[in-house]
Order: structure tokens, then sequence, then C-alpha cells
């Protein structure tokens, strides 16, 4: 049903009917911070509750994508500015 | 109620020897059995997990170094993509050791309180709303789905040097003309593929309790060519899952979409959703 790119890097698309992983094992890195880092309750304490802030996102975000630069090397022959 | 409340901090920081916060992963009614926690790993440098009870409802916690989670020292380690890896999936080991008892509400990643009295109160102050919530998305998963554009054929491209637009000679003239007819060209293109893509999450919405969007990831972060055009989040009752399943069959299917690749992943637990109506 989904078309799988073989070029795209990360782990592949999570199975339908396996055993609820809840999910997803190997899941890719990127749709885990799309979630971790956007979404949730934010249940304000005394103390520290950054995540949820914009700067420190965009910080994240700008250490991902040093991360995918690193490790996944472009797929395309000249690169372009990354 | 709450029964934590009553422990001094400063004592439970003592028994470990160095100072600790305490790191809040997600609410719920229905707590795992101990023997779920202890096997569950939150972030490495902590404590096991553990269930502080607020009002009704559950937290589950974990006691973290304070040296190592204070901003100053969360902002460095998160700068680093090897520790921010870690403690986003620490987060997710966190919510899934929950997940497999009953519903829970997700809290960010690294939301962090002094102690348990702090963190069990802001609990209890929103308990109606997180109940509310609670009950919102039990029984739902979540479903990611993500639209891309297509990759133009590379040959279409090169051949075009005389095969379009409606000069066909050498001079300035016609070269204007056959570049803008490819700028055209890829614009029409780019229209159809959001077109597609729109029509894509119209049909998807249609078995979903909800549906949402994220900011679609940059082409640095899907290593593609072509650009996101969906990065959505769709929160399907269980009792509707064959039935969206089977429309992401139809919209996947062959000739269906042309322009535009989709791409799965679920069933997750419903973080994208996890939000109060008030916005907070």
């Amino acid at each position: 049903m989904t078309a799988v790119d073989p070029r795209s890097p990360g782990p592949a698309p999570v199975p339908w009917g396996g055993p609820e992983p809840y999910a997803p094992i190997g899941v890719p890195l990127v749709d885990l911070l799309d979630r971790v880092l956007a979404t949730g309750v934010v249940v304000s304490g005394d103390l520290v509750l950054a995540i949820a802030d914009v700067p420190l996102v965009r910080i994240s975000l700008h250490a991902l994508l040093s991360s995918v630069n690193e490790r996944v090397p472009a797929p395309w022959p000249d690169s372009g500015p990354l | 109620m709450s029964l934590h409340p009553a422990v001094p901090p400063a004592a439970a920081a003592d028994e470990v020897g160095s100072p600790t916060v305490v790191c809040a992963f997600a609410v719920t009614r229905t707590p795992p059995p101990d023997h779920a926690l202890v096997s569950a790993t939150g972030h490495e440098e902590g404590g096991p997990l553990r269930v502080l009870r607020a009002g009704n409802l559950c937290l589950i916690v974990q006691d973290v170094p304070a040296a190592l989670f204070d901003s100053a020292a969360l902002t460095e380690r998160l700068n680093r993509p090897d520790d921010l890896e870690r403690c986003a999936r620490a987060h997710h080991r966190g919510v899934e050791a929950v997940f497999r008892a009953g519903p829970v509400v997700p809290l960010p990643m690294a939301s962090l309180y002094r102690d348990d009295h702090s963190a069990a109160r802001a609990v209890t102050a929103r308990e109606a709303a997180l109940a509310a919530l609670l009950d919102r998305l039990g029984g739902r998963t979540e479903w990611a789905v993500k639209v891309h554009a297509v990759e133009a054929d590379a040959p279409a491209d090169d051949s075009n040097g005389t095969g379009t637009g409606t000069g066909t000679g050498t001079g300035g003239r016609a070269y204007l003309s056959r570049a803008s007819a490819r700028r055209r060209a890829r614009q029409d293109a780019h229209g159809k593929a959001l077109a597609e893509a729109e029509a894509v999450d119209a049909e998807l919405r249609r078995h979903a309790v909800a549906a949402t969007r994220h900011r679609p990831q940059s082409e640095q972060l899907t290593g593609r060519r072509t650009p996101q055009l969906l990065n959505a989040a769709y929160l399907v009752d269980d009792t509707e899952r064959p039935a969206f399943a089977a429309a992401l069959e139809r919209v996947g299917a062959d000739g269906r979409h042309t322009t535009v690749e989709i791409h799965v992943s679920g069933p997750w637990i419903p973080y994208s959703f996890a939000r109060l109506e008030d916005g907070s």
C-alpha cells in the first residue's frame, strides 16, 4: 500500500499487522522527534520545562540536521549546501 | 489523596547521594505493574521508573541527576545529536512502558520537576482536563502519513532542450521561451502533487477521529530531492482501524495518485493528539 523508496534513509516503514509495537522499533528518528519535541501536554512545573519552547526545538533540529548530515550521505552526487 | 507530597524532597535527594530532579513521562489512570516498570529503562543516567499518585491519576516518573538535567546541561546535551537521540528514545521507552497498560497522556520530553510534590501538584491542578484527554485518547492510536512528490524522470528533463516551449531555435528568445516553459511545467507538477496530497489527506480524515499536521520535514531530513508535501498524523479509533487501513490501500493503489509517494508508520502512541483544549 505504500510506495517504499529504497533510496530513502533510515529504517523501512513499520509493517502493518505486527504485534502492536507502539511502536516503531527502529522508528525513524525524525518522526520520533516530530512527536516528542512538538507535542505532549505541558504540565508546568516549577523547575525546568524547556523542551517545548521554540528556541530549544530549534536547537534540537539543528542538532538533528547535523546528525543526518554525518550519518546519511546525500543520495545525489553533488550534495549541495546542507 | 496524593501519597507522595508527604515525602520531604531534601530527604529523597540525600538518600541518593547527589541531587536529583523528577522527570515525568506520562499521565495515566492505569499504572503498569511493578515488573513492567522495572524492566523498562528510562533515561540511562537515572533510577528506575516509578508510579507517583496525583489525585485520581498517576504520573510515571524517574529520578534523574540534577546536574545532567538542569537547563544549561540539558541544552548542551541536546545540541549533541547522539544525546538528543538517546534522550528522545529514552522518553519514548518510558511512555511506551505506560501505554502497554492503558491509555496515556504523554508529556513533552524532559518534563522536569524539583520533587514529587511539585510534579503531583502540577497534575492535580489539571486533573479534570487530563482525565478528559485520557478518555479521548483511550482505545485510539496514531498513524503517521507522509506524502512526497515523486521525482521527475531525469531523461524527460534532459530531452526538453528542444522539446518544449514555443521556440526551437538557438537565439536568446528561444532560450527564454524554453526556460519559462520548463518553469511552468515544474509549477504545474508541484501544484498537481499538492492537490493529490490534499486529496489523500481528505480521504484519510474520513476514517480518523482527528487529524493534525506537523511541519513538513526538510529535504535535508528526508534525504529526498523532492519536497515533502504532507506530514500528517491521524488519530484512529481501534474499531476504525480496518477502514483506515483500507483507505490507505486505496490512496496508495497504483495509478490512483501518480505524482506522490505515500509513506505510513504506526500504530503510534497518540503523541500528536496529547493537547489540552486550552492550548497548553
